[in-house]
């Protein structure tokens, strides 16, 4: 292997040409403004859209805000070999439009921020709603990235082919790591072809037997897109989302509501939904109006047992629980600190992990808002960013 | 440095009897499935992560090198060590822990082959996506080491995609649990990091899996051509309509020759190459993709489509395709095998230079590959008792990573970078790009 003494000179790939990189629109300047940060000691806190500012601890340090805006151009897009790059500061939005033309989409809804988000955002949050049943998460699509290190120069991760084992996958450790390990200029996606249609069933009961249902369905041989429940004045409503062609779509939702009817659950009729949008923005709005938001991911079949617990334990004014995933999603319109150590024990009896994606500034200013439950994985990776 | 007070202390961790140091050990542990060579100066078979883990932490301490290995059908020489180090074994991590078919996961250590974890879940309905061809012998662990792939892993990802987690020893002998069966946890996404890494970060010894409930139906197609660029074209064109299958395999007429030497398949021999091609999902409107499929092949220049009428007929198409690295023996002694991936609309050309490449340096060349990927396999075949053609193999091979770098694709999509293929990054990634790799290994080694 090369050692840190046999440093390579920072050379071009001998064979390989790529698009973007520092020629790209706006990659120049947003180097010199790291580069700049850098030389006065100071941090950088990433902006896009701003869709997800107060995210995150609070900085310890001083810092400067550097925005991605400018670097919102498509780079290269190949509708046959179906993948895309474009810069970091485009929106989903933008993105989707263009790619619609084609009849073509990147099949992710953020839960929070919709079409507005920015694809740097969607990166560096690793943002999914429940559709990764069957689409995947941000990290599965994503291709390659081109980011900008803390020395201030450009790095190249992972490419554009579909399967690529060259190299440390750092397009999935960039994922997710909130721009702590660098500035995401731009990202090449792997993207499908749009579902001919949408189509949504509903049934309503008990939280037990609405899980026991959903449980049943993500469990069975149909191709459900995504599974939901939300409790609502000691009820609740299972949500099972079909995505592809007609002929299947509907066979399936027949079959779902054989199930949904065994259950016991009180059907309404179905109904078409958007591609893009998908039918989840109402009620992951009324999560993000409130201003403690909740995402606590526990072993899937604990998903009820955690909801149960969480109500009890903090009254949430708003709740969302993927049942194939096991992921909730909830709002507080407040949080003491025992209620917020309750849900950190409750995450770690199912096995699972939670956190703030957002609290007032005073309560982040005086607490972890990824948890005290945080696993021995979250303390080695603080190691490794430490001595990285 | 492998002195004789280093073996006692590997025999007073994991056993006498699990400690191996004559030379005809370290024969059997110099090689894996690639064409590197290696010189291994100790093995040893620790039963335990905490064996594990005393292991590396007293190889770190006496600055011995060491690497991971499972049934060593690594195809870049990934388990092999070159200088006098230590081989560690991990053949006796072979239980399935926990299966949990509700929450979709199972937990097995690292040593459990790809297929004994599928038939351990197919009782309960259930499957694990990636099906590397050697599947038979490839463990969990070499799996996770390599990202492998697999003809399923067109429609359901590579291994990356199904791992949730695992337990890792680090350099030092450190245990680290990293994620588990719940999502996303907080920090860095070290779980993927590690997945592909090739064993340089650490060796894992438990690994969390994702498991998928079994689909309703599937239609297994052959189509027939003449013509290898009309199979390339057909490839392309079913992707461009939007339709994923499960698998979309190509062979060429070579391949086809070989795996039906060595018994029938059910390939015709005077093909130029055939599609395998899997439709899969609920049975409603699975016909018509099927019918739809057809079309496209036809369209696209297709002699013939066949389909299989039932699980029989299925079994032997696939039996034909696992095993056609094997039937390489029917034709020559040894072969060299690559995996760069290119663009799907990219396979016809990059197909012809292939060719070129054999002709130039006289080894014939088989196609067996996950056309679907843009995955190539061209398998180049060879005497390894004659030194000449061994040279001229492996110019073969490196022209070939080149023409998949100048076609702007990357050399190697599932079977790592191992000791064969490092010199070759340079092709697809600058200097400042491999140093950040460095660093960031240099972040594990402590």
């Amino acid at each position: 292997m090369l050692s840190i003494a046999d440093k390579l000179p920072d050379s071009e790939p001998t064979i390989l040409k790529r698009q973007g990189g520092e020629k790209a629109q706006g990659v120049t300047e947003t180097m010199e403004a790291v580069r700049s940060a850098l030389a006065e000691n100071k941090a950088v806190r990433i902006a896009g859209k701003g869709s997800f500012n107060g995210y995150g601890n609070q900085l310890s340090k001083e810092s400067v805000v550097i925005d991605s805006l400018k670097m919102n151009d498509f780079i290269e897009y190949d509708q046959d070999n179906q993948f895309i790059t474009v810069g970091s500061g485009l929106t989903l939005g933008a993105l989707q439009e263009k790619l619609a033309q084609q009849n073509q989409w990147l099949p992710i809804r953020p839960p929070f921020g919709a079409t507005d988000t920015t694809i740097g955002a969607i990166v560096a949050t690793g943002a999914v709603g429940p559709e990764r049943l069957t689409y995947g998460a941000p990290r599965d699509m994503l291709l390659g990235l081109q980011y900008i290190d803390s020395s201030g120069s450009m790095v190249t991760a992972g490419g554009r082919v579909v399967k690529n084992v060259a190299g440390y996958d750092m397009t999935r450790l960039l994922t997710g790591s909130l721009g702590t390990l660098g500035f995401i200029t731009e990202a090449t996606w792997r993207i499908g072809t749009r579902p001919d249609t949408c189509k949504r069933i509903s049934g309503s009961g008990t939280i037990d037997e609405c899980f026991a249902a959903g449980l049943k369905i993500v469990n069975s041989n149909l191709l459900a897109a995504l599974v939901t429940i939300t409790p609502e004045a000691g009820l609740a409503t299972l949500t099972v989302g079909f995505e592809g062609l007609e002929l299947v779509v509907d066979s399936q939702l027949e079959r779902c509501r054989e199930v949904m009817n065994a259950g016991g659950l009180n059907i309404s009729e179905a109904e078409q939904y958007p591609v893009v949008d998908g039918f989840l923005t109402p009620a992951f709005a009324s999560i993000w109006e409130t201003p403690f938001v909740l995402q606590a991911d526990v072993v899937i079949k604990h998903g009820a047992e955690f909801v149960a617990q969480l109500s009890q334990n903090s009254t949430p004014s708003s709740l969302l629980l993927d049942v194939a995933g096991g992921r909730v999603h909830a709002g507080f319109g407040a949080l003491t600190d025992s209620q917020w150590a309750g849900i950190d024990s409750a995450v770690n009896k199912f096995k699972g992990h939670c956190k703030l994606l957002k609290a007032p500034e005073e309560f982040a200013k005086e607490h972890d808002l990824f948890g005290s439950s945080t696993l021995q994985a979250a303390e080695s990776s603080r190691g490794i960013c430490q001595r990285a | 440095m492998i002195t004789e007070s280093f073996v006692k202390k590997m025999e007073g961790i994991v056993g006498k009897e699990y400690v191996k140091t004559s030379s005809a050990d370290m024969e059997l542990y110099s090689y894996d499935a690639s064409l590197v060579g290696g010189k291994p100066g100790l093995v040893v078979f620790p039963g335990s992560t905490e064996e594990v883990s005393k292991v590396m932490r007293e190889a770190h301490q006496a600055g011995v090198p060491n690497v991971g290995r499972g049934f060593a059908t690594n195809l870049s020489g990934g388990t092999i060590i070159r200088f006098e180090g230590m081989v560690i074994v991990l053949a006796r991590f072979n239980k399935i822990l926990e299966i949990h078919p509700e929450s979709k996961y199972a937990v097995v250590q690292t040593g459990v082959t790809n297929l004994e974890l599928q038939e351990a879940v197919a009782p309960l309905g259930m499957f694990y996506a990636p099906d590397p061809a050697s599947q038979k012998v490839a463990t969990i662990g070499g799996n996770i080491g390599e990202n492998s792939g697999g003809p399923r892993c067109l429609k359901y990802g590579v291994t990356s995609n199904h791992i949730l987690g695992m337990k890792t020893v680090l350099s030092d002998g450190e245990i680290v649990d990293i994620a588990g069966p719940s999502l996303d946890p907080p920090g860095y996404d070290v779980r993927g990091l590690m997945v592909g890494s090739e064993g340089c970060l650490g060796v894992a010894t438990e690994i969390t899996v994702r498991i998928i409930p079994k689909t309703e139906s599937v239609i297994t197609m052959l189509a027939i051509y003449d013509d290898v660029s009309n199979a390339a074209t057909s490839v392309a064109e079913i992707m461009r309509a939007g339709i994923v299958p499960l698998t979309l395999e190509m062979m060429d007429n070579t391949i086809i020759q070989a795996v039906e030497k060595g018994g029938p398949c059910g390939y015709p021999v005077d093909a130029a190459a055939v599609l395998i091609i899997e439709v899969e999902g609920i049975s409603t409107g699975l016909k018509e993709q099927a019918e739809k499929v057809d079309k496209i092949c036809m369209d696209s220049g297709c002699r013939e489509v066949r389909t299989a009428k039932n699980q029989e007929e299925r079994e032997l198409l696939w039996k034909g395709r696992k095993g056609a690295f094997g039937a390489i023996c029917n034709l020559s002694p040894n072969y060299l095998v690559n995996d760069g991936c290119v663009l799907r609309s990219d396979l016809p050309e990059v197909l012809k230079r292939v060719k070129e490449v054999s002709d130039k340096y006289g080894c014939p060349v088989g196609n067996v590959f996950h056309a679907g990927d843009g995955n190539l396999h061209p398998l180049l075949m060879f005497d390894s008792r004659n030194e000449k053609e061994l040279e001229q193999v492996h110019k073969a091979g490196w022209d070939i990573m080149e023409i998949c770098a100048e076609f702007g694709g990357t050399i190697s999509g599932e079977h790592g970078i191992g000791e064969e293929k490092r010199e070759a990054m340079k092709m697809i990634f600058s200097g400042h790009d491999l140093n950040t790799q460095q660093n960031l290994k240099s972040a594990f080694d402590r």
